[in-house]
């Protein structure tokens, strides 16, 4: 009986640190300093972008659920999709988004990233204003968290003032219009195996 | 059982009574969560309408510009990149930078920010004295000029109410709106190294506008195949990018 005590008071911690956590940051400091580690470090060096890609979504997805953020760039197209299919093409939007941040980082220095302190816009959602300098230049990135269930989740990320939920969401209307599901699928699979 | 009771069994209880309340304190009730129709139905605050009724010329234009920066601009930029040290080419894009003075005061003096005016005016004077005619960005180093946002005409004419218009792909220059292309021409009245239409001065600009764009070009253009890389249609990407771009600039 005597070890009880100690692991009911960890238990008991832990869970209301989950249900409760109040500020996301740190979680995402700790996620985009581990990303950054991936296609910075020496040790990583001698992999392939394809590999660091992989290892990359795989450290934002123990944190963070993307399915959140791909499944808002659709809309109101993601009824357009069979049920199917909707896994198949929200991996590839992940892939598409995770390997176009590595990507986007090839030949920079690693770059320095400041966190502001959350902003509520309301109970649910709040607003992390972030700066990143990359190559002397300055960005502003925005993240909005929304409180699910499953804890503070992304559900948009504006690059100086772009959301990146609604320029997807435009391009897959777009598409929409004159095309389908399928060929979208056939459009990202063209993508990724450039 | 007395003795059970009173030992560390009852206490064990006590204690763990004592963290379910706790828990049952920290957590959250459904309605407290976001649901799915918040999330993923469309939000009207979201929603951008951009106008765009000549939207296959735009296409077309769009392309030809995407063919000129990919097998023309970018080759020559890289070029220029491989054998200009990164602190000449600094050097040279802080210069014609600083050069933009006109442009940036005009904006704000148009939409009455004259607070912002007069640190514009005093980055200049500084850049231009201490930082030898702009080559260096001592201006840089002070917080005091950190939060001044780039204005010019175009945002001006926004701050008047002068709807944004139609979306335009202008030959070369790329994404604009009808109110934009007012506005660069207001900008071009007013930048020294733009000519032909530049009212303040007639130096050698064709050079001058050549070496600045393919500075800008180099430091840009490598962002911006990258950019175009992960878009599913590249014409509506940059499209709806530049609109909420420009009504992020207005907004600051």
């Amino acid at each position: 009986m005597r070890f009880l005590t100690p692991l009911i008071v960890v238990l008991c911690s832990t869970c209301q640190l989950l249900i409760a956590e109040e500020n996301p940051v740190p979680r995402l400091e700790q996620t985009m300093n581990a990303a950054l580690d991936i296609i910075f470090l020496p040790e990583h060096a001698d992999k392939s972008q394809d590999v660091r890609a992989d290892l990359v979504s795989a450290t934002v997805e123990e944190q963070f659920d993307l399915g959140v953020l791909i499944r808002r760039t659709f809309g109101r197209n993601w009824q357009q999709i069979d049920e199917a299919n909707q896994a198949r093409v929200s991996e590839q939007v992940k892939q598409l988004l995770v390997f176009a941040f590595v990507e986007g980082m090839v030949g920079k220095s690693r770059p320095v990233i400041t966190f502001g302190a959350p902003e509520f816009l309301s109970s649910k959602r709040i607003e992390v204003e972030s700066k990143i300098i990359l190559d002397e230049q300055i960005y502003q990135l925005t993240y909005r968290f929304g409180r699910l269930e499953s804890g503070w989740q992304i559900y948009d990320i504006l690059a100086e003032g772009i959301s990146m939920v609604a320029n997807y969401r435009q391009q897959i209307d777009d598409h929409f219009r004159n095309n389908n599901a399928h060929s979208l699928m056939e459009k990202l699979d063209a993508l990724l195996n450039d | 059982m007395i003795k059970i009771l009173n030992g560390r069994f009852l206490r064990q209880c006590i204690l763990c009574s004592g963290a379910v309340l706790w828990m049952g304190g920290g957590s959250l009730q459904a309605e407290e969560f976001l649901s799915e129709e918040d999330l993923f139905e469309d939000d009207p605050a979201e929603v951008v309408i951009v106008k765009d009724p000549i939207e296959p010329l735009n296409r077309a234009i769009f392309q030809i510009n995407d063919r000129i920066y990919t097998y023309l601009v970018d080759p020559v930029a890289e070029l220029y990149q491989r054998f200009t040290p990164a602190l000449v080419r600094t050097g040279i894009l802080n210069f014609f930078d600083n050069l933009k003075y006109p442009v940036r005061l005009s904006g704000n003096l148009l939409q009455g920010r004259f607070a912002d005016a007069s640190l514009e005016s005093e980055r200049f004077l500084l850049n231009t004295t201490v930082g030898l005619f702009g080559i260096l960005n001592p201006a840089e180093t002070l917080g005091r000029y950190e939060a001044l946002s780039k204005e010019d005409v175009g945002q001006a004419l926004a701050r008047w109410g002068l709807p944004r218009g139609p979306y335009l792909v202008l030959p070369i220059w790329g994404p604009s709106t009808v109110r934009d292309f007012c506005g660069l021409m207001g900008d071009r009245a007013i930048n020294p190294t733009q000519g032909p239409f530049s009212a303040i001065d007639h130096w050698d600009w064709q050079q001058q506008a050549a070496l600045s764009g393919v500075e800008v070009i180099a430091r840009f253009g490598d962002r911006y195949q990258k950019m175009k890389a992960a878009q599913i249609d590249a014409y509506s990407a940059f499209k709806l990018g530049y609109i909420q771009y420009r009504e992020a600039a207005i907004r600051e």
